[in-house]
């Protein structure tokens, strides 16, 4: 097979806001990644999955902008993450408009009731 | 013995249970609704359209083009094509191995199916010819504009349906399916689903390979519980690739941009060049050069990986450097932006060379699966009260299907499984579920949880498609696949069920459910590699290195794959012949393709 191509890796911060519904908790996590020219955020999100956080809820499916089903806020922009390159430091949260079941997984089926901050809702 | 309702969180009695919500799952629901039973559906997916192949198709729906003229006055479709020259379009575009009796009903049943769609709102943006096609069939529909008509449809249908849960294994009474298990995502808890009869709309299982097109849940879930539950698979050695996704960069991984403008349709500009510069499909086809069938282009483009002539990343290039540049800039102007430059909403042109003087690497991916759960006409398997449509099945398309089919097969075969499902459900009972099996299969879900030690469900996963690729991929050989039935069978024997998720919560567990596919998966490429090490000659998305020649003498016939005691039996079967009894002889791979005017 072919030999493994030399990669340029840039370290950036990425800061999640993470929810676990068992506990009710919110937090923001930031995560070390090392960046490769030519990854998505949802590059970046598989890699923290796979190698930092098992943990991390997030959702995709088609990974080429077809399926829409992993929109999130993305440096407070709504963005597909399949799509979105990754360029440096990034904050990401869950869509405004959705009650969230994990970290970045919405619930599609349910809105959003109060037009208040999402973390004062939860506490 | 407990009641087998005490084992579950959750119960959920249907007529019906559809598993798999998208194009065939959601046509299903729509005809079976039209008899008043209750219809479930249960899916992966966040929701109908937010996963699944449907919604990821560029895509077209075949349709003869006689019909498209008339009944839907399609323009840049043409008169002089019927059923008839389709049908044998399919069937030399299969390389003969369809079952013609189903070939005859896809064509026959596909216009009705087409104005179906029409009356649900679905846009027809434009007709095209797509090689190995004879006539303009494909009409245009970008998956995105597809699959919000059908959720339309199933939800007025009154169809329920329960998203986010997966379903493990169908629940047997002797030959009977009687129902279903699987597990709420959101929960972790265990569903039990008691049904008179049962869909299999599940789609393929293209993920087994790092390169694909498909997204990231087909995991060939459909076709592993049904053979676990004692169905019959067919056509297992045939999955089909697309030549020309990206391999890199990461972001567009899998993304078939390199596809469309060089092999994809008839007339492309693209060309296909190695590292030294040869555009090498002229070895393989000087009249068409890429634009011959996907499966020999894949084919062709691997040989140069493997003999050292590929790209960086393990591919080939395709570039637009050798014409003029006026003639690139029209190309931009007139194609349709999202279908090429803009495809997918990706920030193409930031992230690729200038394609009139550079090239983009190109690797043929996994983009369907031709084989899978042997049916009849009526979309009936060998156990009763099972029915299955859609990708999940084998046999429509033969070793290789042809462009816009995939959406054919979808509506033409989720209606009918949908008509016929029904209609055994209207003189059925529910069966008999028995608790000790249920107390087996629920066993089966949780055990990953408490494995301690064993390898990560990324890590098992990786090392499968690494294996697939390499050994059961597109040029295939018989001592690599001995090889990799090893690694395949000593993983069942000590890894299989070993799998150790990371986290053991049951609510949203990645990890445990990679680790319940990566079980799907291991079960599904030991039937491709047993299936294409059995079949001793080059077909199709079967070609062998030790058996180069198309054998018609010996093989015009049908793999078919069953459980039996535990293991895997494979026995073969004559094509199901109707109309046209392919020529005897054997032929270079290759030279059985379609003579089109």
């Amino acid at each position: 097979m072919h030999a493994e191509p030399s990669k340029t890796v840039k370290p950036i911060n990425v800061e999640i806001e993470r929810y676990d519904p068992d506990t009710g908790e919110s937090w923001r996590q930031k995560y070390q990644v090392p960046l490769e020219a030519g990854w998505s955020v949802l590059n970046v999100l598989n890699w923290i999955y796979e190698n930092l956080d098992p943990t991390l809820a997030y959702y995709y499916s088609c990974r080429i902008g077809k399926c829409e089903g992993c929109d999130c806020v993305v440096n407070g922009e709504k963005k597909l993450v399949c799509n979105t390159l990754a360029e440096g430091d990034m904050v990401l949260e869950p869509l405004s408009e959705f009650q969230v079941h994990k970290d970045l997984l919405p619930n599609r089926f349910k809105a959003r009731v109060s037009v208040g901050g999402r973390r004062k809702l939860r506490i | 013995m407990a009641n087998w309702e005490d084992l579950a969180d959750r119960v959920i009695t249907t007529d019906l249970l559809i598993i798999g919500s998208e194009g065939a799952g959601g046509t299903a629901a729509v005809s079976a609704r039209k008899r008043n039973i209750r219809v479930t559906i249960a899916t992966k997916g966040s929701d109908i359209r937010r996963s699944g192949a449907s919604v990821t198709g560029d895509g077209d729906l075949s349709v003869d083009s006689t019909s498209l003229v008339r009944r839907f006055g399609l323009t840049m479709a043409r008169e002089g094509d019927s059923p008839e020259v389709f049908f044998m379009d399919m069937v030399r575009g299969g390389k003969y191995l369809n079952n013609q009796k189903l070939v005859e009903i896809h064509v026959q049943e596909a216009p009705d199916r087409l104005q179906e769609l029409k009356d649900w709102g679905v846009p027809f943006v434009r007709v095209g010819q797509a090689s190995g096609h004879s006539f303009p069939r494909g009409v245009f529909i970008p998956g995105p504009k597809l699959m919000p008509p059908i959720r339309n449809a199933v939800l007025q249908s009154g169809a329920e349906v329960i998203t986010n849960v997966m379903i493990t294994d169908l629940l047997t009474d002797r030959n009977r399916v009687v129902g279903a298990v699987g597990i709420d995502l959101e929960t972790g808890g265990f569903i039990v689903f008691q049904a008179k009869a049962v869909i299999n709309a599940a789609g393929g299982c293209m993920r087994i390979y790092p390169y694909t097109t498909a997204p990231e849940e087909l995991t060939g879930d459909g076709m592993s519980m049904a053979y676990r539950a004692g169905a019959e698979l067919v056509n297992m050695e045939f999955p089909m690739f697309l030549p020309g996704a990206f391999p890199h960069p990461e972001i567009v991984k899998g993304v078939d941009f390199p596809f469309l403008i060089s092999t994809a349709g008839t007339r492309m500009w693209g060309a296909m060049l190695n590292c030294w510069g040869d555009r090498f499909m002229r070895h393989w086809d000087p009249d068409k050069l890429e634009h011959t069938t996907r499966d020999i282009c894949s084919v062709a483009m691997m040989m140069e990986v493997r003999q050292g002539r590929g790209s960086e990343h393990g591919g080939v290039y395709v570039t637009f450097s050798h014409l003029p540049k006026t003639i690139v800039d029209r190309f931009e102007k007139i194609s349709p932006p999202e279908a090429y430059f803009e495809y997918g909403g990706f920030p193409l042109k930031k992230i690729l060379p200038d394609l009139k003087e550079d090239a983009i690497e190109a690797v043929p991916a996994c983009h369907f699966w031709n084989g899978g759960i042997r049916i009849n006409e009526r979309c009936e398997t060998n156990l009763m009260g099972l029915f299955a449509a859609g990708e999940v099945t084998g046999g429509v398309h033969g070793a290789n299907r042809l462009s816009g089919n995939a959406y054919t097969e979808m509506v033409v075969w989720g209606t009918r499984s949908g008509i016929f499902a029904s209609e055994f459900v209207l003189g059925a009972d529910y069966g008999t579920i028995d608790a000790d099996q249920v107390a087996a299969l629920k066993q089966r879900v949780y055990r990953p949880l408490e494995n301690e030690g064993g390898i990560g469900p990324v890590e098992a996963r990786k090392e499968l498609m690494t294996l697939a690729w390499e050994k059961v991929g597109i040029i295939r050989n018989g001592p690599e696949l001995e090889e990799a039935l090893r690694s395949v069978r000593e993983w069942k024997e000590n890894r299989v069920g070993r799998v150790t998720p990371r986290d053991k919560r049951r609510s949203w567990n990645r990890d445990w459910i990679f680790a319940l596919e990566y079980e799907n998966m291991v079960q599904i490429l030991e039937m491709v590699a047993t299936a294409a090490l059995y079949r001793t000659e080059s077909r199709g998305a079967n070609y062998r290195l030790d058996y180069p020649m198309t054998d018609n003498d010996n093989w015009l016939k049908n793999i078919v794959a069953k459980q039996e005691d535990g293991q895997l039996k494979l026995w073969t079967e004559p094509i199901v012949v109707t109309k046209y009894q392919p020529p005897a002889g054997v032929f270079p791979y290759g030279k059985l393709e379609p003579i089109t005017k």
